[in-house]
């Protein structure tokens, strides 16, 4: 441990084991669409098959195992390298520590499958798990490839852009990852195997989804990294590969693991490219699109930039940060219900529409609170506060997307679906804007409800009925809108009193929000096991909603005793990935139980 | 009877919980605070109105939910 290994050979290691990785992925594809794992049935060596006369199916699963032995061993070389290169960023070092162990794993359920003869299951939860090992060494690699830029001389709009598009390329990598999970998951798609389930197989949905994040990155870079060539064109190779792998729906699915090799390519590229966004240097604030056109003299006139411009603004108008969260509830709520899992077409337009129905009342929200949001550092250059769009086109908009989302979930998904989705608008455009928000401290509890409507959305759009399973779902959110929204609320209470907003710690000081954080916290923590107590979900989730709220609480707690900004920062961050992982966590008990 | 447990359980959080909110909103009424110009006062009987209305409907969940485990 006393050497110290230079920064460029570990990425080369890493660069080496990220290869075979890939090549052990391909091979394991090619054995699942050769359904060549049987020719196995003794793990490790295969020494039956081997003993008898060889056939290219017994050669072919040999060959997955030896390239699977030498990504292990790379692995662990890979691991041993960054411990002995402390020199190295932490996210260079720790992935790469964590990749032979979650090879380990992977090889141990490898064995599992083999010798429980589930070679269907094989399909979907042993490639996740090489997916996982795989991005424990692209990362680094990137990392290594591109040191962390400083974004001292930056201005806000160009740091907002450049974390905006940061955001952006995490979600598509993930929605790339999910995609090369759900081509392969067709091919066990007819499996009586059970964790062939776990990624449901609507690859057709996956591959819109993975699209327009990709599609989403590439207009991102475009747009406020204009000058930086390579994130663009990297944006761009992104997208169409990613397009390149709905050409794999064409494959049979027996064959989908041929397809997976291409997989592989595009999820290290993807995640490749979250890095890059996330590290390259920003150029300077010239290459955000308003002020680009009003410093850059030739460009300024571009009528491009101009309808880009335009476009975002009107889409901002919508929160689409915040209603990729509500929608993420939506989603899982539908596949939550007794009625198993939805058809590819129902999930789609209640998405559709309940992007409508958020965004529409988003916007009119925008309308309304245009006097609240001048005041407010984090809300004044929106759209209409800073006059880029009036209050009136503002009000139209809003009221135009939500006039469509009643149609869309009225023609598409059931009646009470419709009326959920309809009162959410209500709820949050009217009675939370207009009278909660301005008038009692209570307004984000109240006015949690509007929030908390998404899963009812969803679930009545299965079942066309409500259950107590979905209004606990509400409740959960209902519940944790408090400790989310009044630790934003903490660290923004200046601007909540020059805008003349009743927030709690506005108006009954820190300590108070603290400890009613710390309250909200523990009731929220308690009733997300209350799915388990009712016999919605298992075991699973219940330990995954016991991790999850323990670390809630250990925030909250942190909070209430402290109060420093670290906490409350971690806090509110926190909160937003609890609430994603608390509803995977139900979606992943109910695909496996 | 670990499902049981269990409910038991959540509804002790909870209602230890309502409890201490409604004694929070029951304190903020009789103390208010000086505000800051410009931030409106809220109608003390409603905060408390709306505190109260939200243990209720959880309560009346939490019944709902025990007698399902009946």
């Amino acid at each position: 441990m006393s050497e110290r290994m230079p920064t460029s050979s570990l990425r080369r290691l890493a660069l080496a084991g990220a290869a075979a990785t890939i090549a052990a992925i391909a091979s394991g594809g090619l054995v699942s669409a050769t359904d060549s794992a049987a020719s196995c049935a003794t793990w490790p060596l295969c020494t039956d098959a081997l003993l008898a006369p060889g056939t290219p199916l017994v050669w072919l699963a040999f060959a997955h195992r030896l390239l699977v032995l030498l990504a292990m061993l790379l692995g662990v070389a890979g691991a041993l390298a960054a411990l002995r290169t402390p020199a190295a960023e932490r996210w260079a070092r720790l992935p790469l520590i964590a990749a032979p162990l979650v090879g380990l794993l992977q090889v141990g359920a490898g064995a599992a499958m083999v010798q429980l003869r589930l070679y269907g299951a094989a399909d979907v939860s042993h490639l996740a798990g090489a997916l996982l090992v795989l991005a424990c060494q692209v990362v680094p690699v990137a990392v290594l490839a591109q040191p962390h830029s400083s974004a001292e001389r930056s201005g806000g709009r160009a740091l907002r852009s450049a974390r905006r598009l940061s955001a952006t390329a995490w979600w598509s990598a993930g929605a790339i990852g999910v995609l090369t999970l759900a081509l392969s998951a067709r091919a066990a798609a007819a499996a009586t195997a059970a964790a062939a389930a776990i990624v449901p197989a609507n690859a057709i949905g996956a591959v819109a989804v993975a699209i327009a994040f990709a599609g989403a990155t590439l207009w991102q870079a475009w747009r406020s990294r204009h000058d930086d060539k390579l994130l663009v064109r990297f944006s761009l190779a992104v997208l169409l590969l990613t397009a390149a792998q709905a050409g794999l729906l064409l494959l049979p699915p027996a064959a989908a693991g041929f397809g997976v090799a291409l997989g592989a390519l595009v999820w290290s590229a993807a995640l490749a490219l979250a890095v890059l966004a996330t590290r390259r240097p920003l150029v300077d604030d010239r290459s955000s699109g308003a002020q680009r056109s009003s410093v850059v003299g030739g460009r300024s006139s571009d009528a491009s930039a101009a309808t880009s411009s335009l476009l975002s603004d009107y889409l901002s108008l919508t929160k689409p940060k915040v209603i990729s969260l509500l929608l993420l509830t939506t989603l899982a709520a539908m596949y939550l219900t007794e009625a198993g899992a939805p058809s590819l077409w129902l999930v789609f337009w209640t998405m559709v529409g309940g992007y409508l129905a958020a965004g529409g009342a988003g916007a009119i929200n925008c309308a309304f609170d245009h006097d609240i949001d001048v005041n407010m550092g984090r809300t004044s250059r929106r759209p209409v506060p800073s006059g880029r769009i009036s209050r009136q086109a503002a009000m139209a908009f809003g009221l135009l997307l939500s006039a469509l989302s009643v149609v869309v979930m009225l023609v598409f998904t059931t009646p009470l679906a419709a009326l959920f989705s309809t009162l959410g608008i209500v709820y949050y455009a009217l009675f939370y804007t207009r009278w909660l928000k301005r008038s009692t401290w209570q307004n984000i509890v109240i006015g949690g409800g509007a929030g908390s409507l998404p899963p009812l959305v969803g679930w009545t759009a299965v079942t066309g009925s409500l259950s107590l399973a979905a209004v606990v779902l509400f409740a959960i959110i209902f519940y944790w809108t408090p400790p989310h929204f009044w630790a934003l609320a903490l660290v923004k209470q200046k601007d909540y009193t020059r805008a003349g907003v009743p927030m709690l710690p506005v108006v009954a000081g820190e300590a108070e929000t603290r400890w009613q954080i710390l309250v909200y916290s523990a009731m929220l923590v308690a009733l997300s096991a209350l799915l388990t107590a009712i016999g919605a979900m298992s075991w699973i989730y219940l330990v995954a909603a016991a991790v999850l709220g323990a670390l809630f609480m250990r925030y909250a707690w942190d909070i209430w005793r402290k109060g420093d900004q670290a906490s409350i920062w971690g806090l509110y961050k926190y909160s937003l990935l609890y609430l994603a992982l608390l509803f995977a966590a139900m979606v992943l008990d109910r695909a496996v139980l | 009877m670990v499902q049981e447990a269990l409910f038991w359980i959540v509804v002790a959080v909870v209602v230890g919980g309502q409890v201490l909110l409604v004694h929070a909103a029951w304190r903020l009424r009789r103390a208010p605070v000086e505000l800051p110009p410009g931030v409106p006062r809220s109608d003390a009987r409603a905060d408390m109105a709306w505190t109260v209305a939200t243990a209720a409907l959880t309560a009346a969940m939490l019944f709902v939910a025990y007698r399902a485990l009946l």
